[in-house]
Parts: C-alpha cells; sequence; structure tokens
C-alpha cells in the first residue's frame, strides 16, 4: 500500500475516533444551528458604569479624593474582591473621603450589596470619632432588602425541595449589615476609648432591636464572643 | 470520562495511565501507523487534559465570571491548615483547591429552574457538569459567596459518596440559642428541609471548612475577601444540623498555623 493511501486512511479513521469521543450531548449542540438567547431585562446595572457620585461630585471633591473613587470604581468594574488596592490605598481616608463614600454608598443601587459592603469596609478601617458611627448606625437601621432583583419587592422564587440552592443568598441580602457588625465588633476590641466604646455597644444594641431576625441574632453572637457590654 | 475519585483527596489517575499504554503499543509498530497512533494519543491527551468546557448556551459573560473566579480560587496561597480541611481538599491551597475542582467537574452548562439559584449539579442528569443561571452575574454577591457555592456544587458531583445528599434538617430546627432558623427572606423554617448536613464532610461543611481556612490562613487574600471568607463560613456553619459534626467543625476551626 502506498504512503499517500494511508495517510488518508490514517486521516478518516482519526475523524471517526474525534467524533466518536465528543459527549452525545454536544453533538447534537453542534449538528442543531443555535438561536441567539434574547438578552434577559436585568434590573440593576452590572457595574460597567461609573460610581453615580463621580459624575455628580467632579466639583465638590478635590482631585485626590476624585482620584481614590476612580480606584474604587475600578476595582468595583473588575469585580476583583481580592484586589490588593482595598487593603493599600484606603488607610487614610480623609473627612473629604469619606464623606464622597457615604455619599456614594447612598447613591448606589440597594441591590449592590456587594460593592455597598465594599464601602463599609472601607469606612470602617479607622474609626476615630464619634460622628463616624452615626454611618453605621443608619446602615444596621436600614430597611431590609427582599430579594437580590429588587430589594423593595420580595420577588423570591420559592420552589418546594429547593430550600438548599438558597445558599449564599439569604446572606447576601443582608451582607452590608453583617460588614458593620464585624468591623464595629474589631473596633470595639481595639479601642482604648471608652467615649468609642460606649457608642459601639449603642450600635449593638440597635442592632439586637433590628427587624431582622438574622441581624439581631448575628449581633447577639458577636456580643457574646467579643465581650462587647451592652446596657441593658 | 472515568474518573477515580475517593472520599479523602480526588485526583485524575485516568489520564497518564492512557498515554503509558498507548506509547508501549506504539514502539511495537512501524511508520504510519506509529503516525496515526501518535495522533490518536495526542486527541485523547488533549480530552483528557482540556480545560473546562462551556456549553454553547453559557453567555460569555457568565463564562468570563466563572473563569475569573475559578483563577482568584486557584491562585490563593496560604500558611496552615486545618485537619478537617487537609482530609477534604488537602492543604490550603490553589492548587489544591484546583484539583478539586477539575475532579468533579468538567462541564459548564446552563439552567437551575426558576428559582433564584445561582448554581446546581443535577445528577441524574450528569456528575460532572456544573449548572449556572444568570443570577451568576445578576446578583451582587461577593466573589467569595460565587465561589462557595461553586464549590458546595462540586461535592455534590461525587457519586460514589451518593452526591453527598443533604440531610434533612430537624423539626424543630433550632441554633445555638434555641431560637428556630428560618429562611432570612421568605421567613420559612428549614425544619424539614433537605437542606442540612449532618457530617463535616458534605457540600456545606466542607465548603465552610474550606472558607474558614481561606479566612485563617490565606497569606495572598486582602483583609475584605478574608472577611467575607468568614461571614459566609459562618452562615453555612448553621446548616450543620448534628451537634457532634458542628462541635468537630468548631474545634478544627481553632487549629493554629503550622
Amino acid at each position: 500500500m502506498n504512503k499517500k493511501f494511508l495517510v488518508a486512511i490514517g486521516i478518516v479513521s482519526l475523524s471517526f475516533i474525534i467524533w466518536s469521543l465528543i459527549p452525545s450531548d454536544d453533538k447534537e449542540l453542534l449538528i442543531n444551528s443555535e438561536k441567539p438567547e434574547t438578552p434577559q431585562k436585568v434590573i440593576f446595572q452590572v457595574p460597567n458604569q461609573p460610581l453615580p457620585i463621580l459624575s455628580q461630585t467632579k466639583s465638590r471633591f478635590s482631585a485626590q479624593t476624585i482620584a481614590k473613587l476612580k480606584i474604587l470604581d475600578e476595582i468595583f468594574a473588575t469585580k476583583n474582591d481580592n484586589d490588593g488596592r482595598l487593603d493599600t490605598e484606603f488607610n487614610d481616608i480623609s473627612p473629604e473621603l469619606r464623606q464622597a463614600l457615604i455619599e456614594s454608598y447612598k447613591a448606589m443601587p440597594k441591590e449592590r450589596l456587594n460593592e455597598r459592603g465594599t464601602v463599609i469596609f472601607l469606612l470602617g478601617k479607622k474609626l476615630e470619632n464619634e460622628s463616624d458611627l452615626d454611618f453605621f448606625q443608619d446602615v444596621i437601621a436600614e430597611a431590609p432588602c427582599l430579594s437580590l432583583t429588587d430589594c423593595s419587592t420580595d420577588s423570591t422564587v420559592e420552589i418546594p425541595g429547593e430550600a438548599h440552592l438558597a445558599e449564599a443568598q439569604e446572606t447576601t441580602l443582608i451582607y452590608p449589615q453583617l460588614m458593620s457588625l464585624r468591623l464595629i465588633s474589631s473596633s470595639y476590641v481595639a479601642s482604648e476609648n471608652q467615649v468609642m466604646k460606649e457608642r459601639m455597644a449603642e450600635f449593638f444594641k440597635l442592632a439586637q432591636q433590628s427587624p431582622s431576625e438574622y441581624i439581631a441574632e448575628e449581633a447577639n453572637r458577636i456580643i457574646d464572643e467579643s465581650g462587647i457590654k451592652v446596657e441593658l | 470520562m472515568p474518573k477515580h475519585v475517593n472520599n479523602i483527596q480526588s485526583t485524575i489517575q485516568f489520564r497518564p495511565k492512557v498515554i503509558k499504554d498507548i506509547g508501549s503499543l506504539n514502539s511495537k509498530l512501524g511508520g504510519p501507523m506509529r503516525s496515526i497512533l501518535m495522533l490518536l494519543s495526542l486527541t485523547v491527551s488533549f480530552n483528557a487534559f482540556s480545560a473546562l468546557i462551556f456549553t454553547p448556551q453559557v453567555p460569555a459573560a457568565v463564562k468570563q465570571q466563572v473563569l475569573d473566579d475559578l483563577k482568584l480560587i486557584g491562585s490563593v496561597k496560604a500558611l496552615g491548615t486545618t485537619p478537617l480541611h487537609k482530609q477534604i481538599f488537602g492543604d490550603v491551597s490553589g492548587v489544591n483547591y484546583t484539583k478539586f475542582f477539575e475532579a468533579r467537574m468538567n462541564k459548564v452548562g446552563m439552567g437551575c429552574g426558576a428559582g433564584n439559584a445561582v448554581a446546581c449539579v443535577k445528577p441524574f442528569q450528569s456528575n460532572t457538569t456544573m449548572f449556572l443561571t444568570e443570577n451568576y452575574i445578576k446578583f451582587s454577591h461577593p466573589a467569595i459567596a460565587r465561589l462557595m457555592v461553586v464549590f458546595h456544587e462540586a461535592r455534590h458531583g461525587e457519586a460514589q459518596s451518593g452526591n453527598w445528599s443533604h440531610a434533612i434538617c430537624p423539626t424543630p430546627f433550632l441554633d445555638d440559642n434555641g431560637k428556630e432558623i428560618k429562611s432570612i427572606w421568605t421567613g420559612a423554617s428549614l425544619a424539614g428541609e433537605d437542606a442540612c448536613d449532618n457530617s463535616p464532610f458534605g457540600s456545606y461543611g466542607s465548603s465552610t471548612i474550606m472558607l474558614k481556612n481561606i479566612s485563617k490562613f490565606c497569606t495572598n487574600c486582602n483583609q475584605k475577601m478574608k472577611l467575607d471568607a468568614d461571614i459566609y463560613a459562618q452562615d453555612q456553619l448553621k446548616r450543620i444540623s448534628n451537634k457532634t459534626a458542628k462541635q468537630q467543625m468548631v474545634v478544627d476551626f481553632q487549629a493554629k498555623k503550622r
């Protein structure tokens, strides 16, 4: 047999072998033409858009503050929670930047729970004044987010027998509040300022009274764990 | 694709053996047949070592987010591991997390029904396919929460372990303070639902252990990610309904760095 014939047999055999190795459902996909999917309506925008604060604040805040907000916006756009700049670029938050971050938080759609939690994380890095705690009290007093698609509406589709698929969702609904609880408790333990400690204890008392049972229970757990002295 | 998976550490043993066998056959045959068999071995090895396969239904944005998330977890470095983590995953490391995932899942598809699910597996259909939904990118979950879900579901792919089916949450289902554990947003009791684990090694248990270890020992995670890991681990711990199992995990989490 000549070489060309053998090569031809080899190519045909190889094609057959490759075809047989493809899983059957993928073969169907290759055979049948796919219609492009109609994009579903998204209730809030994926974070490719700038934070609302940036478009409104250019004339109000200094260049340094705007630069920090831009860093945060870049981090949100990449969805990279592990960006090292969250640990390095926001360690000395000026009063102006603090104000800008608070305004940014309030301007964000409530459904942007991770982004709101991230802003809380940054604001909680260094709590020096009693007024720094006002924002956190507002956070813990917020109306609960009722669903991940629309905080104002309980649009949960409950499917019998699929409670286990609710993993993570329940925690994310109150993620900003959980982040607040953790940060204030860390600050309480680290603080030597009695006035600040008393204010932080007040924060936890407010959390204990949350309409969300889960937030109240988590507050109780942290109070016990951290030895926070809450007045009865 | 056949896999050899055990409960302690999952590795893919199929691939090197196939290549070795083909190699020995190859040496006994002459010219053109050797070429064909070499091409065959490359084809098999390509399939065996191929990256995660995404079905055409997976939107580009979902695919990119999954790949980014897997790259994130695959980059984890750590100094320290708790004993339970070592049993399930090995040492805390991105390499081990990647191995764990790739030993169980080789394909990503779309569709988990009409609910709020982010990801699921359907053992009746495939033990090696992770199904996602648009919620994977629509919902504003922290990255660690998405990874927790993905690894939770990957654990369900272990057919030889009964897919680590969930335990029925007890009735009543009470927390450590004697209060009933309910779904946060529906307010419905979880008692009687198959939404608990009675072992540290199930899907809730293993993902909780993974997150706790990341929180404790990750050396290249920023503070937010470590805090997130602890927040979500604390929530998942509630789903361990067996008191002995839960206590075993609590003790495990107190392990110091090695």
